[in-house]
């Protein structure tokens, strides 16, 4: 769906993209994840053609992209960061107004439009923009950037401003969009439970290169750490090198002896530990 | 084309909305009528004062009151209506890229060129119509009162404004894609105009520049006609800064 080849980008003196090569495939939701200032937006932007790349290939759906130009932006829904909209207008109004700027017809727009808020959950909402919370500004972030029905959909930490509440209502409403919808979603963050919650697979961008792209699950059986802690009833047994199946012949050993314990645990690594650990902090 | 007009409508209801349609139509009304309610009043203040003039020693000739002082009052008030009128519209693309409302639109396909003809459509129309409108209701008044057919090259002056409107308006998009804020845009109006002004000190200069024609007195008055030349450089001034601000708007970094 999305592949990026060697992407470079230097703000002056600073290079943010040092080579980037990424393969979004087709279908589920794409984590990209980094630190604070990885260059997550600076690759979408590129991606969008809202900025232009030093050096390197990016193609849409197999169609390469080039800066200011919009054609392969009609299969891109884009979520910014901070969605900006006319605070003079309301929801409705907004997306008719998107609607004819992708030279969508009225009466689809409209229907679309609709089915759209629904979704959001922001069909009741009559007010005008300007007084949204952050949350709602990310639904109709949302809603807009699946208005022409895009084939692939770039949100930009769309869950970093919100409250748990706010964020599980947006996750839900990506999740069912790359459900129901046939788009793929790419989406950046720097929180990892979100990550892990409804990513197929991601990538992880750190000193301007990708550092890691595949499964999650994957990515966690290569950082598997060994060893198990065993909770006895006032004492607690620790093997940082044991396997498998030395816990399970202990655990066994335990019961024989009828010793009773509160719980056997293989260390399972976190995302985080695992991110820290690439990331090397 | 389909999406400017439909940027255009944006526009409009911006320009509603947030008021500045009103606005800007009551601030050019309220000049028109001040041009010829200062016109008419003046015999009435001389009046009331001349006693008190007369204690200074001073004696006050009376002067009839004609077209040409409400045409005068006109002229007068013109550099404040610019400037006003430059102050309401200064931040129209600004604003925009300042708060970021244009990115969501270019990547929806807007052309950049379609936002930058969309916003001079619109201002140089606000323009025209508000000028317009003042210009006639003037124009009334003079008739009403007193008599236009006194004044000079009417037609061609009342043009000459108009021309020099259009040609602010043109500026305040050129300069939108260079700087980052609204401060800016005034900056480089005011700086226009400075610079205009410094170079009409050179003696004959005058009649070439596009500031001539934001003050037609001694035109209405008789005393001067128009200057063709300052007409072709505030033309050329205008497409210059059209072809100008579309290459740069399409270079522009942060939208
Ligand atoms: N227009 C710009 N001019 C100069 N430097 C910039 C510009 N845009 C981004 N940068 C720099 O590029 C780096 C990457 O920025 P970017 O916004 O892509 O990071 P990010 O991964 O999106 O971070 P965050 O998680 O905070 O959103 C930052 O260090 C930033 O200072
Ligand atoms: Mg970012």
């Amino acid at each position: 769906m999305l592949e990026i080849k060697n992407l470079h980008k230097r703000f002056g003196d600073k290079e943010v993209l040092k080579g980037v090569d990424l393969i979004v495939p087709e279908r589920g939701v794409y984590g990209f994840v980094g630190v604070n200032g990885a260059g997550k937006t600076t690759t979408m932007k590129i991606v969008l053609g809202l900025l232009k790349a030093d050096e390197g290939e990016v193609k849409v759906n197999g169609i390469p992209i080039a800066y200011g130009n919009t054609e392969t932006n009609k299969m891109i829904g884009y979520l910014p960061d901070v969605p900006e909209y006319y605070g003079y207008m309301n929801c409705m109004e907004y997306l008719k107004f998107s609607g004819e700027i992708c030279g969508m017809d009225a009466t689809d727009c409209k229907r679309r439009s609709e089915e759209l808020l629904e979704m959001v959950g922001l069909a009741d909402e009559k007010h005008k923009i300007r007084g949204f919370s952050r949350g709602m500004k990310q639904r109709l972030g949302i809603a807009q950037a699946l208005l022409h029905r895009p084939k692939l959909l770039i949100c930009d930490e769309p869950t970093s401003a919100l409250d748990p509440v706010g964020r599980k209502d947006i996750l839900d409403v990506i999740t069912t969009t790359a459900e129901n919808q046939d788009t793929t979603v790419i989406f950046s963050t720097h929180i990892l439970s979100d990550v892990e919650h409804i990513c197929t697979e991601m990538a992880l961008l750190n000193n301007g290169k990708i550092c890691y792209s595949g499964s999650i699950k994957e990515l966690k059986e290569m950082h598997r750490q060994q060893g198990y802690i065993i909770e006895l009833e006032n004492e607690t047994i620790e093997n940082p090198n044991g396997t498998e199946t030395e816990m399970r012949q202990e655990v066994q050993k335990l019961l024989e002896k009828g010793i009773r314990f509160k719980k056997a645990e293989l260390m399972e690594p976190s995302l985080e530990k695992v991110f820290m650990e690439v990331v090397g902090r | 084309m389909k999406k400017m007009m439909a940027f255009i409508k944006k526009e409009w209801m911006e320009l509603k909305r947030g008021g500045k349609l009103v606005v800007s139509f009551i601030v050019f009304m309220l000049f028109a009528v001040l041009d010829a309610g200062i016109a008419k009043l003046t015999p009435v203040l001389f009046d009331l004062m001349a006693d008190e003039l007369a204690d200074q020693g001073l004696n006050i000739i009376q002067t009839d009151v004609t077209a040409a002082q409400c045409w005068d009052q006109f002229n007068g008030n013109l550099l404040v209506l610019f400037i006003v009128f430059v102050i309401m519209f200064a931040g129209i693309l600004v604003n925009e890229y300042q708060k970021g409302t244009l990115v969501l639109i270019v990547t929806k396909g807007m052309p950049r060129k379609g936002i930058y003809f969309a916003k001079l459509i619109m201002i140089v129309a606000v323009w025209t119509v508000n000028y317009a409108m003042m210009t006639a209701l003037t124009w009334f008044y003079g008739d009403y009162y007193w008599d236009n057919s006194i004044m000079h090259h009417m037609f061609g002056a009342i043009m000459g404004i108009w021309l020099f409107g259009v040609m602010l308006c043109c500026l305040i998009m050129f300069f939108s894609t260079i700087v980052k804020g609204m401060s800016g845009v005034l900056l480089c109006i005011g700086g226009f105009a400075f610079t205009c002004s410094i170079i009409g000190f050179v003696p004959g200069v005058d009649k070439y520049l596009p500031t001539t024609l934001s003050d037609m007195m001694t035109v209405m008055r008789g005393g001067a006609d128009i200057s063709i030349p300052a007409i072709i450089i505030c033309i050329v001034i205008c497409v210059a800064s059209t072809i100008g601000g579309n290459i740069l708007i399409e270079k522009k970094v942060t939208l």
